[in-house]
């Protein structure tokens, strides 16, 4: 997903020559040709996240789109305050990457999973988030995020998930990857945790026709979201985040507001990881593996 | 350049204004707006181009970081008649844009809203180096108070702003040496601060900060690299019992308190 972020980036920087690009010293062997080919719109601004967040507003007071790139939690979480009151609040075009999102960096450690970013960012008003699933989805969303013209988050995974989206409901999502006959379960994913439902598929391909797998790569409110979350008697959330605030919280109140009736299972994480291990080490410890999921559509009467 | 009033004039309509919209408003942090008025008064009547024109491409921009002084930028703009002066009766009112700190709702003559410390610094970072890159000539200014240099945030901008040569940028610190609770040096001792500031490569210039001749040499002064003046001042300057007390960052004034100031003022 990060190969084609920066394909994109390339473009839109040769295209927009009004446009930045700010490291904060990070992506060591993927922007090696940036400085040369860009030597006016890239920038590394150095080990520095507020710096990188306030600057992005002061270029972009004029309109220029910016965008800021960093892993893990660091262009987030480390400098919040300067992403609600400098960029959100000045509505600016910025849009801000990590690559490393959930356990995409497992093995360094509690200080590199970013598993709390999405409930810390979702309350602030402007801002745009999105996670794709899978290297389609990226290309697809990436397009789309860069059609606009405030704050944007974009959240990639390490790891890819290999379905593909076969209906697109909504500009934003959701997305179906696979779509069943019967309304009996909605599998929801904000990004490459929908692997986990693909797998389940391959695993117990009796349950086919029961379920519909979905993406919501965009957590923003639209009518579609709203009508597939009213058709569905169960709906199942998988995410590599916190339970708190996270995807399955934002479900919640969308059904809430759409007065969905089916019962909602949410699946996350409750508590920091002290273990480390490979994204798909860290996945299968702490979320519903395929067999979890078979059996709660099974036993579902 | 953009006024007939002199700085002298309009330094004490920003701060009989400012003790008026304060008393009114019952808000805060009067001493820390009467210590920077000479500056916004020079910085406005002598200093920033507000109109675009042919050489400079776009006008110029003040950032005032230390946000806490709002009433005296909207105090300072309404004498101008950049915006209307009706509003200053609004300050800290029910319904209000014109917030205790610094907000950039209700005018294109203010850029940006600050308030959290150690914010518009960088910010002015971003906008200075756009200019630079874009080559117009533009220059930025930037207001920031000297406890607000407890903030880490700044120092990594003055790292920024010495290692991109940001000779289109000053930084003013409003050096009155107190803070909310006490002095800078007991709070979280910045001395020596000019030596510090120009280990960073810096061009520092300390002032006297009420002096309007001192002021605008300082501002006119050429730079190759980003420009730091540290002008000293007195908090709660030209109110005899406000002045160098810690009081006053947080008490409103009474009525009877703006008698007596606004004689003094006069």
């Amino acid at each position: 997903m990060r190969d084609i972020f920066v394909a994109k980036v390339k473009k839109y920087l040769t295209e927009v020559p009004n446009s930045f690009f700010l490291t904060a010293d990070l992506g060591f062997g993927v922007f090696d040709d940036f400085p040369t080919l860009y030597p006016k719109q890239f920038f590394n601004v150095g080990v520095a996240e507020q710096l990188l967040s306030s600057i992005s507003c002061g270029l972009s007071l004029s309109g220029d789109k910016v965008f800021t790139y960093s892993i893990g939690i660091f262009p987030t979480v480390r400098c919040l305050e300067q992403i609600r009151n400098d960029i959100c609040y000045h509505n600016s075009n910025v849009l801000i990457t990590t690559s490393g999102a959930g356990f995409s960096y497992g093995s360094l450690g509690i200080s590199h999973h970013c598993t709390e970013d999405i409930s810390m960012l979702r309350c602030i008003p402007n801002l745009t988030i999105c996670s794709p699933a899978s290297e389609q989805e990226a290309a697809i969303c990436i397009d789309r995020i860069l059609n606009i013209n405030t704050p944007c988050y974009l959240r990639l995974d390490k790891l890819n998930a290999k379905s593909f989206i076969s209906e697109e409901k909504s500009l934003y999502g959701p997305f179906i990857h696979k779509s069943s006959k019967e309304n009996k379960f909605l599998l929801l994913a904000h990004g490459s945790t929908v692997q986990i439902y693909n797998e389940t598929l391959e695993l117990y391909p009796e349950i086919e026709e029961k379920v519909t797998i979905a993406t919501v790569p965009f957590l923003h409110q639209n009518e579609q979201l709203h009508d597939l979350l009213s058709s569905y008697k169960n709906i199942i959330t998988v995410e590599e985040h916190q339970l708190a605030g996270g995807f399955g919280s934002f479900i919640n109140e969308q059904m809430n507001i759409c007065e969905s009736k089916a019962k909602l299972r949410r699946f996350g994480l409750n508590h920091f990881s002290d273990i480390v291990g490979s994204q798909s080490y860290l996945r299968n410890l702490y979320l519903p593996n395929p067999s979890d999921i078979f059996e709660i559509i099974k036993t579902t009467r | 350049m953009t006024s007939n009033i002199p700085s002298i004039e309009l330094a004490k309509l920003i701060r009989s204004s400012s003790l008026k919209m304060t008393s009114k408003g019952k808000s805060s942090h009067i001493g820390s707006i009467l210590s920077c008025a000479d500056i916004l008064s020079v910085l406005y009547s002598k200093v920033i181009n507000l109109r675009e024109n042919e050489i400079k491409q776009e006008k110029d921009h003040f950032i005032l970081s230390k946000g806490h002084s709002a009433a005296g930028l909207y105090a300072c703009l309404a004498h101008l008649n950049l915006i209307d002066k009706n509003l200053l009766k609004t300050h800290y009112q029910d319904g209000s844009l014109l917030s205790g700190h610094v907000s950039h709702k209700f005018s294109e003559h203010i850029e940006v809203s600050t308030g959290a410390l150690g914010h518009g610094f960088p910010i002015s970072c971003g906008i200075a180096f756009r200019s630079k890159i874009r080559g117009n000539l533009s220059k930025t200014y930037c207001l920031i108070s000297d406890g607000e240099l407890d903030e880490g945030s700044n120092w990594e901008a003055f790292l920024f702003a010495n290692h991109h040569k940001l000779n289109n940028l000053t930084v003013i610190v409003d050096r009155n040496n107190l803070q909310s609770i006490t002095t800078t040096e007991k709070t979280l001792s910045l001395e020596p601060l000019k030596e510090k500031l120009l280990s960073f490569g810096l061009n520092v210039i300390c002032c006297d900060g009420h002096d309007h001749a001192e002021l605008l040499k300082a501002f006119e002064l050429k730079s190759n690299s980003a420009k730091v003046i540290i002008a000293n001042t007195i908090k709660g300057k030209g109110v005899s019992f406000m002045e160098n007390s810690v009081l006053w960052h947080y008490r409103s004034p009474s009525s009877e308190d703006i008698s007596k100031a606004l004689k003094e003022i006069s």
